[in-house]
């Protein structure tokens, strides 16, 4: 069944989740669920958050399927319904953000008032995979054990015999490192 | 202000280990420096972007799950609207109730009896006609017990019918329950028991109603349900940490992990009494926090300090 799923196209996914086949749906999440993470996490970091757009984007794509056209193809019909979705929350957040955590995501969100096609995030997410790669050794198993494995900073300090302060600040360093190998990379690409 | 104390409080930020004082500091800092600004969208990003390169298959198909169980059965409105048919044509034929062992009903007849005499005094003495109107969120529900008047809406149709023991209940479908109490249970075996001393609206729909609503609710994941107004009673199964069970009412944001209380949303007020366990009840007005523990209560006001009490019953 699953390697039957993985052959068929969107279209025909769609065509057959609107017939009434509810659970195939969740080979539309597999295929576009990364791509979506990767858009919403540009304009808002926290994990939880991301999670709420990712389900709410997917819940209102999956109530919406009537009005997609077939002709066209699906993942830009779902990230503009992302993307919809954080234009919403940036609106609500445009009168209330008094609050420091409020101002903090409406900063964030107001990304959306310049990178409104979300054009150049994906290939920034492709550009990470090869600055990740180049990192020294020390520092890239630093971000695994921060992103991958979720080691508390207390705990990595301990391990690497520093503080969390210095560990705070090397991961700050690190993550501008990698910000500025993305930016040459896509200028590379860019002039290829 | 320091390049440093910046940089601190964008790790902690980032790290989600900063406290409101935090959170406020940092958002002052920002605003007021647009080099800062910069920066810390920066690592906002790439931290975002980390985040997302490391998530774990697990994860991933968890979300595919979750969302699985959100979506309601049929995609589309004229689909909705079969569904809708369907349904009340199943419910018309009459289902048969659900049977509960005499213990179980002599237990719930006494606490409903409890319940209902001390929420009919609070109704008598504070307000005259308020609905119970309640929207819950994200999750799939049946009706368990009703009685009085208790009907089903659809929202798509903009029309309601009777609702009977045995109902599936869909996100964006709602419930409207006369001078009665009407008993619902989530997939995962958690309970709600809603209680209306007059004509009195419930809702299902969806996280966006609630932000539509302008409600200050902090983004995560878990059932969560909207109170507008009225007497709920919860018997919530323990939840995963990092998804609480929460009811939000137009005064405040009532968590638990796993636990039984009553909500009580009156005209400028909300009170919660925990029968067992332990809530975090947070005002929405300015995201204060008190912990209530069993035999407590709490009453939220927008503008009176939060006093955790002896609960009275």
């Amino acid at each position: 069944m699953e390697a039957a799923e993985h052959g068929l196209s969107d279209s025909e996914i769609i065509a057959r989740v609107r017939a009434g086949e509810r659970t195939l749906y969740a080979e539309i999440i597999r295929r576009y669920q990364s791509r979506l993470r990767t858009v919403l996490s540009f304009y808002a970091h926290a994990p939880q958050q991301v999670e709420e757009f990712l389900q709410e984007t997917l819940v209102e794509a999956y109530t919406s399927l009537h009005a997609y056209d077939a002709a066209a193809p699906f993942y830009p019909w779902l990230k503009g319904i992302a993307l919809n979705t954080l234009r919403m929350e940036f609106r609500r957040l445009q009168t209330n953000h008094r609050r420091g955590a409020d101002y903090l995501r409406f900063v964030q969100l107001q990304k959306i008032e310049t990178y409104a096609e979300a054009l150049e995030i994906e290939p920034r997410a492709e550009a990470l995979r090869g600055c990740l790669n180049k990192l020294p050794a020390a520092d890239a198993e630093l971000v695994r054990a921060k992103y991958a494995d979720a080691a508390p900073l207390k705990a990595l300090a301990q391990k690497l015999e520093t503080t969390e302060g210095a560990l705070k600040v090397r991961l700050l360093r690190i993550r501008n490192a990698l910000r500025l190998c993305i930016q040459r990379q896509l200028a590379v690409s860019e002039n290829a | 202000m320091s390049i440093e104390r910046f940089e601190e409080l964008a790790a902690d930020y980032l790290d989600g280990g900063l406290d409101q004082a935090g959170e406020q500091e940092l958002a002052a800092l920002i605003h007021d420096d647009a080099a800062l600004r910069r920066k810390f969208l920066h690592q906002a990003e790439l931290d975002g972007l980390l985040r997302v390169h490391h998530l774990s298959e697990g994860e991933l198909e968890e979300t595919i799950q979750r969302t699985l169980i959100s979506l309601p059965e049929r995609p589309s409105a004229s689909a909705a609207r079969q569904t809708a048919e369907q349904v009340m044509a199943r419910v018309a034929r009459t289902p048969a109730p659900v049977a509960l062992p005499r213990r179980r009903w002599e237990f719930l007849a006494i606490v409903a009896g409890v319940l209902l005499i001390v929420s009919a005094a609070v109704y008598k003495v504070f307000f005259a006609e308020d609905p119970v109107r309640l929207t819950s969120l994200v999750g799939v529900a049946t009706v368990e017990k009703v009685s009085g008047q208790a009907f089903v809406l659809f929202t798509a149709l903009e029309e309601k019918r009777q609702a009977s023991v045995g109902l599936p209940l869909q996100v964006s479908h709602g419930l409207e329950v006369n001078a009665g109490a009407l008993a619902l249970k989530y997939w995962d075996g958690t309970r709600l028991e809603l209680h209306a001393l007059a004509t009195g609206r419930l809702w299902l729909s969806d996280r966006k109603r609630m932000r539509a609503e302008g409600l200050n609710v902090r983004p995560g994941a878990g059932k969560r349900l909207l109170l507008e107004s009225g007497v709920v009673t919860a018997d919530v199964v323990k939840q995963k940490a990092d998804e609480p069970f929460a009811i939000v009412t137009p005064h405040a944001e009532i968590e638990v992990v796993g636990t039984r209380f009553t909500v009580m949303v009156l005209a400028g007020s909300t009170r919660v009494e925990v029968a067992e366990g332990r809530v975090k009840v947070t005002r929405l007005s300015d995201q204060t926090s008190v912990a209530v523990e069993a035999g407590q209560s709490v009453t939220v006001t927008p503008a009176a300090q939060m006093s955790v009490e002896r609960a009275q019953l």
